[in-house]
């Protein structure tokens, strides 16, 4: 089985702070890491391969794609990689990324199954999975939590807002999972180690024969502002006794706990 | 500007889609709706000038093809649903069909010229964007925020049936009925929240204990309600879970990630209980208690009794 898996670079919010003043975010102080979704889907396609053999192929771009972030997805077991790492996707939005994705997709070869995760960290746009699907002609199913090989295809369980959705799907496909579906594994240093190994291949842009309405974003983003909640952040020191009573004074005097 | 298209598979939304569209200025608003001519009165209250009808069974790369029919039909500026996970998909493929933008769960939109104007959260819920896109644009628009409007004497729009495209790759076997306790932590005054610092399912106990006093409900992080099923699903607060907005969060053994802590930022006042001083929840605190749990909740669960029996 061929499956292909999408991954996005992103900032990782937790270290994303934002300027104090502007409250746009200081992305020069920010670390970079593989959007926590993309990973479930990784984690999935690499248990795809264990099971029903074949390959998994890592799919990126991005306006600077960081090799090494690439390794740590090839040390889970990806096979190998096909990476657009361009400029001029700076500002890409779904529309552009989708448009890149699915053209690098379908150079690499005709994949069974295409899996990536159901929205980014960042952007939250829940769109470039289905997207893909419908530039190369797929179905698309999507907020997939658990996947199972059946004679002639695969049955696939949807949590959506009104229950548990199970659907007969024919390969191929494009699958978009979340945190539910699975916990992804940490490489190991032999995993690790074996990844230096596996081929990181640095398709360019041009070479994906889409012209410029298909790299013209349709979406300009504005600004992007911290939301700001204010706490308090009073830390509560003392023994255990007297924390505790600090606590409660402070909560009853607030109105927040009736005694 | 010409009219609005507003999509959705289930007819629930239509009012408050068809109203926020209305305010932002549109008045030929046609509805798209995967439902059948019998219930459909009940909408054409909030000022329709045609529906189309898609009665059946269908999946959502079929109905992303009814929208995209309709929308090459009636060339409107704006396509629009409700934030759902169906409805997100459906926009996406819509989208890329039309070869135009799609905004997915916009908190507010408006018009601006030739282009809608939106905000919606990104980073996770940490951060609040402001994008624009040209028209035409697919958008879908977070639920339980517009009050529904009727429009006073509505006409009585065109009614269009829409056969559904049949889709042999994607076959519907059926819908389970997910077990969920009766509890609503959106509604919640106070929320005492387990992490993963609780070792034990039967120490979960211990927050039990604390919220009866409190009066408040339990809610949980992913790990508890997901991986280690100790809480039923409805319970877990979080970016993929529960937004919850409580005068009063206490959060115990949360180590405080950014998928927890999106889903906590409406609250009130938010106490942290953990052990780890470096743990991020702390920074996202009103009254942090650096303590170990097991050690610090009976005690002040003890002292809460006595105050009370004062």
């Amino acid at each position: 089985m061929e499956i292909h898996v999408l991954v996005k670079q992103t900032y990782d919010p937790n270290t994303l702070e934002p300027n104090p003043k502007t409250l746009e975010p200081i992305y020069e102080r920010a670390q970079t890491k593989l959007s926590d979704f993309d990973l479930n889907a990784l984690e999935e396609g690499i248990r795809m391969k264990e099971n029903f053999k074949g390959r998994v192929v890592v799919i990126s771009a991005g306006p600077d794609v960081k090799p090494l972030l690439i390794r740590e997805a090839l040390a889970m077991g990806a096979d190998e990689a096909y990476v657009v790492s361009d400029k001029r996707l700076e500002h890409a939005d779904g529309w552009v990324y989708a448009n890149v994705l699915a053209s690098l997709s379908r150079t690499v070869g005709n994949a069974d199954l295409i899996l990536c995760g159901e929205c980014s960290v960042d952007e939250g746009g829940y769109q470039v999975g289905p997207r893909v699907a419908e530039k190369l002609g797929l179905p698309s199913v999507t907020h997939v939590i658990r996947i199972h090989a059946e004679q002639e295809g695969l049955r696939v369980e949807r949590d959506l807002e009104e229950g548990r959705e199970v659907l007969d799907v024919k390969l191929p496909i494009v699958l978009t999972v979340g945190l539910e579906i699975n916990t992804p594994r940490l490489p190991s240093l032999l995993m690790i180690r074996a990844a230096s190994k596996k081929p990181i291949n640095s398709v360019p842009l041009e070479s994906l024969g889409l012209d410029e309405n298909e790299l013209r974003p349709r979406v300009v983003c504005a600004s992007v502002r911290a939301l700001k909640v204010e706490r308090k952040r009073v830390v509560i020191s003392g023994s255990l006794d007297e924390a505790a009573e600090k606590l409660l004074s402070e909560l009853v005097r607030e109105g927040l706990v009736r005694i | 500007m010409s009219g609005a298209l507003i999509f959705t598979k289930v007819r629930e939304y239509a009012p408050e889609m068809i109203t926020a569209v209305r305010r932002a200025g549109f008045d030929d608003v046609r509805l798209l709706v995967g439902s059948d001519a019998t219930s459909i009165g009940e909408v054409e209250a909030y000022g329709l000038s045609e529906v189309y009808l898609m009665e059946g069974a269908f999946s959502n790369n079929s109905f992303a093809s009814a929208v995209v029919r309709c929308s090459e039909s009636f060339k409107p500026s704006v396509i629009l649903g409700p934030s759902t996970k169906d409805c997100r998909e459906i926009a996406a493929r819509a989208a890329q069909r039309l070869r135009v933008g799609c905004l997915n769960d916009c908190v507010t939109i408006e018009v601006d010229g030739p282009s809608l104007k939106v905000s919606r959260t990104v980073y996770g819920g940490t951060y609040v964007a402001e994008q624009r896109a040209e028209f035409p644009v697919v958008v879908t628009l977070r639920v339980g925020r517009t009050k529904p409007e009727a429009v006073t004497a509505a006409s009585k729009p065109k009614i269009t049936r829409i056969d559904p495209e049949v889709d042999e790759r994607v076959r519907f076997v059926e819908m389970r009925a997910v077990m969920k306790e009766a509890v609503d932590l959106t509604k919640a005054e106070i929320i005492v929240s387990v992490g993963r610092g609780f070792k034990k399912k039967e120490d979960i106990a211990l927050a039990e204990e604390l919220a009866r006093e409190v009066g408040g409900e339990v809610g949980c992080t992913r790990p508890i309600s997901g991986d280690l099923k100790w809480l039923s699903e409805d319970r877990h607060i979080g970016l993929s879970g529960k937004w919850v907005g409580p005068k009063l969060y206490i959060a115990i053994g949360v180590s405080g990630q950014m998928q927890h802590v999106a889903g906590i930022r409406g609250a009130k006042t938010i106490v942290a209980i953990n052990n780890d001083s470096n743990a991020p929840i702390h920074r996202e605190s009103d009254y942090s208690v650096i303590a170990d749990l097991y050690q610090f909740l009976p005690v002040f669960i003890e002292k809460l009794r006595k105050a009370k029996t004062k």
